[in-house]
């Protein structure tokens, strides 16, 4: 089993893996998602542009966090900083995948790739993280990729002092795609708490603010899906990410 | 070695070909985080040395953007038994911008 | 010829379950050099080599096994720059100048010594993906807990021992 031929095109800077592209190709980042994909032949594109060698790092300058598009989901998870001032990240990046996928799996990649039930996004999501792109722009919120446009680097903005966060997954096992989960942040003036492939929970926050119980802001969680069993699973784990960040 | 070149280069092969990378930049703290073969290190540059330490003298404006070199072993909580190693690790790649350091200190 | 008859001339034709190659689809093969096993190696590979076959039918190096090829099963994980990695999620293209560590070139230890004492490995088939992955893990973890273990050997799936003795193995070594 292999993938069917195409040309391979190693970009060293964003602006190169910009000009590589056409419409037939695809960008290769740590390739974790996109190489099954290429394995079984699901996905055929004439060219692919390597951007994992463009560096990436992650960094905090004034308090605020930003992060390469091609950094490694592992320097993600083994990162103090992000343990420190971040640690929703943390927790997240730890539900995708296994530790030989992270080592190579990047950020980006997991975020472009938008699996609905990639775990980052939603962290990502409930940290109000800003999306900077190739083109200049800087995205707020859902994030849609314009043609010859690539996710360069994500900002995540400083916690307030007291803030509290909370990641709660349910998967039927560890490393395949979470069934259901719900991140949690509750700062003093702010709550947020985002659904695994719903987005944010509006209702629910405000909810929080206005200091319902922990299980009635659930309930209206909830509301974001379908199905008594998944409806049932976001109760239970917003719930409980609810609790654990503070909120009884 | 300045705080900038510590910094300037993310990804390079040392002299025997195992790969360096930066990984994580803290600019408020000046810590950078460099993996290497499977293994973290933490190589911090401690705030410009405080102006009590020492005479300015003129030639030495230019010398207080030198930062001192400290190596953190910042697996030390985690790995007990690989501080050590992670030490020899962090001196191999922290030596040029040391011992750089200690030439212009002595001077 | 292979034992299972040749592979039909026709596999990529329209309706056999593909969508056709598009019709200029360069076949180039790009020269790569490669550290494996501290030997540095030189090849010609196409593009769409994995690093998996790369290693087993180029350089013959068959220690390395190929479950899946889709990154499910961890039978194929080898260090790659110190870090392991899935060799059927990575094309050889990619490795060049890099350093690589498969099952052949990791020496023998007391995790070895450990997987035969506790029985870790029957068929042996997921052996060699558990232990560069074990060996990865441990040289930041060197006193794991029984969790921290199944953690880090969720990626990689044995159809034998039912994993208890392979824990108890990296747990006693
Ligand atoms: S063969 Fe690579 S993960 Fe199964
Ligand atoms: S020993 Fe047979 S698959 Fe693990």
């Amino acid at each position: 089993m292999k993938p069917a031929p195409f040309e391979y095109v190693v970009a060293g800077s964003w602006d190169e893996a910009v000009a590589a592209l056409d419409g037939d190709s695809r960008v290769l980042a740590g390739g974790q998602s996109l190489v099954p994909l290429m394995n079984q032949r699901l996905v055929r594109p004439r060219r692919l542009v390597d951007i994992s060698g463009i560096p990436g790092l992650i960094e905090r300058r004034r308090g605020a966090l930003r992060i390469g598009a091609t950094v490694r989901q592992a320097a993600l998870e083994r990162s103090t900083l992000i343990a420190g001032g971040w640690p929703l990240l943390r927790q997240a990046v730890r539900h995708v995948g296994h530790p030989a996928t992270r080592a190579r799996g990047t950020i980006g990649g997991s975020v472009v790739h938008a699996d609905p039930r990639a775990e980052l996004i939603c962290a990502l999501i409930a940290l109000d993280a800003r999306f900077t792109l190739s083109s200049g722009r800087a995205v707020h919120g859902p994030l849609q990729l314009g043609p010859g446009e690539l996710l360069t680097a994500i900002e995540v903005p400083r916690l307030q002092p007291f803030a509290k966060s909370a990641f709660v997954a349910y998967a039927r096992t560890s490393g395949s795609f979470a069934d259901a989960a719900v991140a949690v942040v509750l700062e003093p003036d702010r709550a947020a708490d985002a659904v695994l492939g719903a987005g944010r929970a509006g209702e629910a926050e405000a909810a929080v603010r206005a200091g319902a119980s922990a299980t009635d802001a659930a309930a209206l969680a909830a509301d974001l899906v379908d199905g008594d069993h998944h409806r049932a699973l976001v109760a239970e784990l917003t719930r409980r990410a609810l609790v654990e960040a503070g909120h009884a | 070695m300045t705080w900038e070149e510590l910094i300037a280069e993310p990804r390079r092969r040392d002299e025997h070909g195992v790969l360096v990378v930066l990984e994580e930049v803290d600019h408020d703290t000046r810590t950078a985080v460099f993996r290497r073969a499977g293994e973290s290190f933490t190589v911090r540059a401690d705030k410009v040395t405080s102006p009590s330490d020492f005479k300015p003298a003129p030639e030495f404006a230019l010398e207080v953007k030198v930062l001192t070199g400290e190596i953190v072993d910042e697996d030390a909580e985690r790995s007990p038994a690989g501080s050590g190693r992670a030490r020899v690790v962090a001196a191999g790649v922290a030596a040029a911008g040391l011992a750089l350091l200690a030439a212009r200190r002595r001077r | 010829m292979s034992g299972w008859g040749d592979t039909p001339p026709d596999l990529d034709r329209p309706g056999f379950g593909t969508p056709p190659a598009s019709a200029d689809a360069p076949r180039t093969t790009t020269r790569i050099s490669v550290r494996v096993n501290g030997t540095q190696r030189h090849a010609e590979v196409e593009p769409r080599t994995l690093l998996s076959d790369f290693l087993r039918h180029d350089l013959g190096l068959t220690g390395t096994k190929v479950g899946c090829e889709t990154g499910s099963c961890g039978a194929c994980t080898v260090q790659l720059d110190g870090e392991p990695a899935r060799a059927c999620l990575t094309f050889a293209i990619q490795v060049h100048e890099a350093d690589i560590t498969t099952i052949e070139g990791l020496p023998h230890g007391p995790l070895h010594a450990a997987f035969h004492e506790h029985h870790a490995l029957q068929c042996g088939f997921c052996t060699a993906g558990m232990l560069m992955t074990l060996d990865a893990f441990l040289k930041t973890n060197p006193e794991p807990t029984e969790d921290e273990v199944k953690h880090a050997l969720s990626g990689n799936l044995c159809r034998c021992t039912g994993y208890a003795p392979i824990v108890k193995a990296v747990l006693e070594r």
